[in-house]
């Protein structure tokens, strides 16, 4: 059966996590409350739908339990983020990884029991770091 | 506008209600001479409560003056039972606008606004009743002479009230008003009478503001379209009339046309048309009266959002725009909805009546959507329908008379949760 995806949040980044899993042939499901985005999207993926994830009837009424992974894509807004990803872990589902934006951001979601926690400037940082370590090492 | 269910159980209920207790007051010996069957009294109250007015016996010979009382109440009670209810649906639609959803559907209208509508009743009340009287005292001028005083003022009192109220019973026999074809003062004052009834409560409100302030700017863009739409519809009709049909003279063409506007009286017989003719009139039947108005059909609201639509659609406007305001797509979407099921109504109406009586399709066309906007015109004689014909009339009326919408939507279990999901936007192949 083809692993069914929760993408949350149209960001870059969620468009671009949407995108790449639905090109592979996974179901995607996509949420956002901009229309315009919803629209776009809706030209890959399996189904668009555009709701407000503050509105927990109109979220819930998603079939959330049946996905294996969900991916909670909107780091820049802590406080929906939250709400996310606690619905998402409330309604079961398989897996959840989500962006954070802030050291904060990521405690909270570490209480609530996020399996993965993504912050892109921290591993981005590190990254550059690590590359710029290797290049001296290697003028050495 | 369809959210709240239980008004509108009222007018399901209570045309129903009205329907059965008529036929049975009709039924009783002091109301009827001779044998009156079950069948001919439920048609003859459903008839007059549905303002339809078509007969399927004689008002004149068959019912005593206690029945023709009992008819003349039920219409009245009919016509104005009809406009209080769309007036207070109005006034409660409208302050949805303002007041959140919710607080809406708790208010059972007859608790918080409750002054508002007893003054709007009051006033439907009085208005009916003084422009009958002033009627009924015009043609009393010309029946007391005719008929001698006690029939005369009888005569002239029924006759207002059925055509004020779009009814089109009569009590001058069988031959309907030919009788008075060419009397200009009586046609007159019937042209009046059913063309203000046929314009709708809200219409003549607004209509007397201007009167009594000469403010024209507090007209509502309504009132405005429907007068326009209505004249239209009157002249275009009666040119039309009167070039298929030569031998109308001018009076009986504007007669005609204003009848066919969902009254029923007639001074000359449809069967002898022409059937171009007998079509134009299936269309005005059709089209109907103003909204809220005892005059059914789609009503002409309707007819004009579907006509400026088409217009906006086919210049490639996305705006539909009257008097300068934009309509909303909400009210698009329900004339749309009006139209479809009205069609479907008028199409199984038909096929039904094809099935039970013996009569070519253009007839049996012609008396369905008469029978549907609640006109009485017919190119048949109906007293010759079979039983089963009877009953599906019967149906066409009232369903016809509380609107086809309303008696649908008691079936269909409304999403009364927003479901806070939007979907996206698709264009599909047409």
């Amino acid at each position: 059966m083809k692993k069914q995806c929760i993408v949350v949040g149209l960001g870059w980044f969620g468009m671009k996590v949407a995108m790449e899993l639905a090109e592979k042939d996974f179901e995607v499901l996509v949420v956002d409350k901009d229309m315009a985005l919803v629209e776009k999207a809706s030209k890959f993926v399996t189904k668009a739908v555009c709701l407000d994830v503050s509105n927990s009837d109109a979220f819930e009424s998603l079939p959330l339990s049946d996905f294996d992974v969900g991916i909670v894509a909107m780091a820049e807004n802590i406080a929906m983020s939250v709400v996310s990803c606690l619905t998402l872990k409330e309604n079961n589902v398989g897996k959840i990884i989500a962006k954070v934006g802030d050291k904060n951001h990521r405690k909270v979601l570490e209480k609530i029991g996020v399996d993965e926690i993504i912050f892109p400037e921290e591993y981005l940082g590190k990254m550059v770091a690590n590359k710029m370590i290797e290049e001296a090492k290697n003028m050495e | 506008m369809l959210r709240n269910k239980k008004i509108y159980t009222m007018p399901i209920i209570g045309f129903l209600l009205m329907i059965i207790v008529t036929a049975l007051l009709l039924k009783l010996p002091i109301c009827h001479k001779g044998q009156l069957n079950w069948i001919d009294a439920f048609f003859e109250a459903a008839s007059v409560v549905s303002a339809t007015g078509s007969n399927v016996v004689e008002v004149a010979e068959k019912f005593t003056w206690v029945g023709q009382l009992v008819m003349m109440v039920a219409m009245e009670v009919g016509a104005v039972g009809f406009m209080m209810f769309f007036s207070v649906l109005f006034m409660t639609t409208k302050k949805k606008l303002k007041l959140s959803d919710t607080l809406f559907l708790s208010n059972e209208m007859n608790t918080s606004n409750y002054p508002a509508i007893k003054r709007k009743a009051k006033k439907i009340i009085q208005y009916t009743l003084m422009i009958e009287f002033f009627g009924a005292w015009l043609l009393a001028l010309r029946f007391v002479p005719m008929y001698g005083i006690k029939e005369g003022i009888w005569s002239s009192l029924f006759h207002a009230v059925s055509a004020f109220c779009n009814v089109g019973c009569d009590v001058f026999g069988s031959q309907s008003m030919v009788l008075f074809k060419n009397d200009i003062y009586v046609n007159g004052i019937f042209i009046i009478l059913m063309f203000s009834g046929s314009l709708g409560f809200f219409v003549l409100e607004d209509l007397t503001r201007w009167f009594c302030t000469g403010k024209r700017n507090r007209i509502h863009v309504e009132t405005k379209l429907i007068l326009k739409v209505s004249v239209l519809l009157v002249i275009v009709g009666s040119i039309l009339l009167k070039v298929f049909d030569k031998q109308l003279t001018l009076i009986e063409t504007i007669f005609t046309t204003i009848t066919a506007r969902n009254t029923g009286f007639y001074t000359v017989e449809m069967a002898g048309l022409h059937e171009v003719s007998q079509l134009i009139i299936t269309l005005l039947m059709f089209i109907g009266g103003g909204p809220g108005s005892n005059a059914g059909g789609i009503r002409v609201v309707v007819f004009s959002i579907l006509i400026l639509t088409t217009l906006a659609n086919v210049k490639g406007n996305d705006d539909v725009v009257v008097f300068y305001r934009n309509i909303n797509d909400k009210m698009i979407k329900r004339a749309v909805t009006i139209l479809h099921i009205d069609l479907l109504l008028v199409f199984f109406g038909l096929m039904g009546l094809c099935l039970t009586e013996n009569q070519s399709v253009m007839d049996t066309l012609f008396y369905v959507v008469s029978t549907f906007s609640n006109t009485g015109l017919t190119t048949i004689d109906i007293e010759q329908l079979t039983v089963a014909g009877k009953w599906i009339s019967i149906f066409i009326m009232y369903i016809g008379r509380i609107a086809p919408i309303t008696f649908i939507s008691l079936f269909v279990p409304m999403d009364r949760k927003k479901s806070g999901i939007k979907y996206p936007n698709m264009d599909v192949m047409l």
